[in-house]
């Protein structure tokens, strides 16, 4: 076998490894929890919105948001917008 | 928070800054326009169609990995100083994400998913708003970066209506927390901490 040959033979099972690994990654990080694009929710201090491919993603961690008078926020269910967002804990009931 | 002195908003502070950030974040920064890999990338964008070689090296930044190619030298009167800051925390917070998504995942889903690079993008330029919010006292600066329509700018990043309308809500949500004073961004956090936007006697 030339080593022109054996070259191409090399980079088709390179292309291959590397398809192969794309899929496997692809499958391990896309999340098996679907949900409908744009919901909210609060997992913990998180605020998590569902994304456009239909699984959760962070929107925000509320738990590290800082402020001047270094009040702490939380991800707060029921809110005036009638859905989870982050608020200073005093205003969140 | 304890009140300290502001810095002023000079070339040499904010060359500073990314110098400062730099060494925080592990990052490297490029001349974008002097890279021979970004103007392949350049090339390949425009080729499928979705941007114009020239306007993706000289009016965006992008970082990959810890390296972040900007289309500016930092500190330079060429470009708003602002709008330089606001790059610096925009860039920096790419890392951050990345950071928590993990390697693999993050450049898997940017590349894969424009869900998510609308998603990524994003909460990147919420670190620009709550940078320029704290100098401000607006979302976005006039002359600093284009007036945000979140959804049209996500376009520019191969990001359709749908692929975006989650993360133009993030954002929007993400805002009212900056007006209400919260910054959430590490990346913003620490660049609002070096000029001492937050809680600074003026």
């Amino acid at each position: 076998m030339s080593p022109h040959v054996k070259g191409i033979i090399f980079i088709a099972v390179m292309a291959g490894i590397a398809v192969a690994l794309a899929i496997t990654l692809g499958l391990l990080f896309s999340g098996c929890s679907e949900c409908r694009p744009s919901t909210v929710r609060c997992q913990g201090d998180v605020l998590e919105i569902c994304a456009g491919n239909e699984t959760w993603a962070e929107s925000e961690d509320c738990g590290e948001i800082m402020d001047a008078e270094n009040s702490p926020w939380t991800c707060c269910e029921e809110t005036d917008a009638g859905e989870p967002e982050c608020l200073p804990v005093e205003e969140c009931q | 928070m304890t009140e300290n002195k502001c810095r002023v908003l000079t070339s040499a502070s904010v060359k500073q800054l990314f110098a400062t950030m730099a060494q925080m974040y592990d990052t490297e920064i490029a001349d974008k326009s002097d890279s021979k890999e970004m103007r392949l990338v350049a090339k390949f964008l425009e080729a499928i169609g979705i941007m114009d070689a020239k306007d993706f090296l000289t009016k965006f930044a992008t970082t990959i990995d810890h390296k972040l190619y900007l289309p500016f030298t930092p500190g330079s009167d060429k470009v708003p100083l602002l709008a330089q800051v606001m790059t610096c925390a925009h860039e920096h917070q790419h890392v951050v994400v990345m950071e928590d998504e993990g390697y693999a995942g993050y450049h898997l889903n940017y590349v894969a998913s424009p869900s998510m690079r609308a998603m990524y993008e994003s909460r990147c330029y919420v670190a620009s708003a709550e940078v320029c919010w704290w100098r401000m006292k607006m979302l976005h600066g006039e002359g600093t970066l284009p007036d945000i329509n979140l959804a049209k700018t996500l376009k520019a990043y191969g990001c359709d209506a749908k692929a975006s309308a989650p993360a133009v809500k993030s954002y929007t949500k993400a805002c009212k927390v900056i007006q209400k004073g919260g910054v959430g961004c590490q990346a913003a956090q620490d660049v609002i901490t070096f000029f001492g936007w937050m809680g600074c006697k003026k």
